[in-house]
């Protein structure tokens, strides 16, 4: 793992719940500067759970979130966006009813100056939405929208970006495309922890990787020596 | 289970197809269910598992296939027609009438045609109080078996997620289905629970019933399955053991993705 000094994000032992039994069971997770990380897993594991945490979506019952050198645990979500952790929910994560450009300038609400010029990078990393900049969101292709919820997320000017399944639903060419710009963010500088559902792929993109399975994290290590690891099959379709 | 092959199957899924829009959420379904066998129904999110249940029990028409119920054609009837031929499934999330107590919600299932008779005897009374009787000492029985004793004149609406998807079960197996589409049973349910509802699966089944149970979670299909089958991407991709399973190479990629 990356050495705290360096760290961006560092979670421990996180534990989070709706209520009844906690489904996140003392997950800790740590991401670099800069560094693209993921949660793996099988359905259920949790994982969404635990990046809603990060996020501060949900309070965790236990556990000590450190953002940037400080400890966030208790900040709402805006204030952790203010601080540079941004956050794309999975689902109803654009203004259906507002124009793409209108989604970028409300991105950007918690700065005061330089919209303009981050809308411009935006069309820059984006060039697709450009021509649709007018249209209401609601009207977007899957693909689009969820090219504009992470665009939305970036005006916002992040140090680290917690996605939550950006491909979901998305035909496999769609997610190839997603997943270009979510390594031109990177490219950026700007440190992204994903949650994936394509395990290889996820893992083949990512320097520090965590592997979830019923709440807990069942392995981690780099992305390339889990890719390796023989009993990675065994955690999804059990056995043993 | 020693004769299998030479027994014809509880349901047979043949060629089916349906889209929505322009998304093919089953694309030429095609399996066989063996008879009074667990038969688990998995696969990774978007594999079809959800509209092939809503296909089978009839709240979704099929596009093109047939779906064979015991020799008889379900696809074409809507739901109420399927679930008199014998088939009964679950939501995810349990459906009980909230303001009867638990022994009324299981009464209230009895099928359409008891009651008709309970109905028409009410010429006579003691024939009304024999037929009440009978479907009574069943629902209790029931929910002995399940462990409901405790709670059977209580609204059940005041009943745990868990209790709730106990109920459901006693409710099933009041109509006798000949087959039962269980949707997700663990899940919203305390893990506790687990091996309550497996023993409730496995009563259905000694019952007579043959079963098909779409879970994600894994291990519990595996304890609890004669047999799985994979979907994924509207499509069977496998069939066997567990164990059979984690070494087919289409099933591994079908939840692990490729790189």
């Amino acid at each position: 793992m990356t050495e705290n000094s360096q760290s961006m994000l560092v979670a421990e032992n996180l534990v989070v719940g709706y209520g009844g039994a906690p489904i996140v069971r003392g997950v800790s997770v740590s991401i670099g500067n800069g560094e693209t990380g993921c949660i793996v897993g099988p359905n259920g594991a949790g994982k969404s759970t635990a990046l809603k945490a990060l996020a501060g979506v949900l309070r965790p019952i236990s556990g000590k979130i450190m953002f940037d050198g400080a400890d966030v645990t208790q900040l709402s979500t805006d204030k952790r966006v203010a601080r540079g952790l941004g956050y794309v929910p999975q689902v109803a994560n654009v203004f259906a009813t507002l124009s793409v450009l209108e989604n970028l300038q409300i991105g950007a609400h918690s700065k005061r100056h330089g919209t303009n010029e981050r809308v411009e990078l935006i069309w820059d990393l984006f060039p697709d939405l450009k021509p649709a900049h007018h249209r209401p969101a609601g009207t977007l292709s899957g693909g689009q929208r969820s090219m504009l919820a992470l665009s939305r997320a970036l005006m916002a000017e992040p140090k680290l970006l917690l996605l939550d399944e950006p491909t979901a639903g998305l035909a496999p060419q769609l997610e190839l495309q997603v997943w270009d710009h979510i390594l031109a963010i990177r490219d950026r500088g700007i440190g992204v922890l994903i949650v994936e559902q394509n395990t290889r792929r996820a893992l083949s993109n990512s320097h520090s990787a965590y592997v979830m399975v019923d709440g807990e994290v069942a392995a981690n290590g780099s992305g390339a020596e889990l890719l390796d690891r023989p009993d990675l099959v065994e955690m999804y379709l059990g056995g043993h | 289970m020693t004769n299998a092959t030479a027994e014809a199957p509880a349901l047979v899924v043949n060629d089916v197809w349906r889209s929505f829009g322009g998304v093919k959420a089953v694309n030429g379904c095609s399996f066989e269910v063996k008879k009074n066998s667990i038969t688990g129904l998995v696969g990774p999110n978007g594999a079809g598992k959800s509209t092939m249940i809503n296909l089978i029990s009839g709240l979704l028409p099929v596009e093109k296939g047939e779906i064979v119920l015991d020799g008889e054609h379900l696809e074409g009837h809507t739901m109420d027609a399927i679930s008199r031929k014998g088939l009964i499934r679950t939501f995810q999330v349990a459906r009980e009438w909230p303001k009867l107590t638990v022994l009324e919600n299981v009464l209230a299932a009895a099928p359409a045609g008891n009651r008709e008779a309970v109905w028409r005897s009410m010429f006579g009374r003691r024939a009304l109080a024999r037929q009440e009787a009978v479907l009574e000492a069943r629902a209790r029985a029931l929910l002995v078996r399940l462990n409901l004793t405790a709670v059977i004149d209580i609204p059940a609406g005041r009943l745990s997620g868990g209790q709730k998807r106990l109920l459901e079960f006693a409710r099933v197996a009041m109509v006798a289905p000949k087959m039962v589409l269980l949707d997700e049973p663990l899940a919203g349910v305390n893990p506790v629970l687990g091996d309550e509802l497996a023993r409730a699966i496995h009563g259905l089944r000694d019952d007579g019933a043959t079963v098909i149970l779409v879970e994600h979670n894994l291990g519990f299909i595996e304890r609890n399955c004669d047999t799985v089958i994979v979907m994924a991407t509207g499509q069977v991709i496998g069939q066997g053991s567990m164990q059979d399973l984690r070494t087919n190479k289409a099933v591994v990629e079908a939840y692990l993705g490729q790189a």
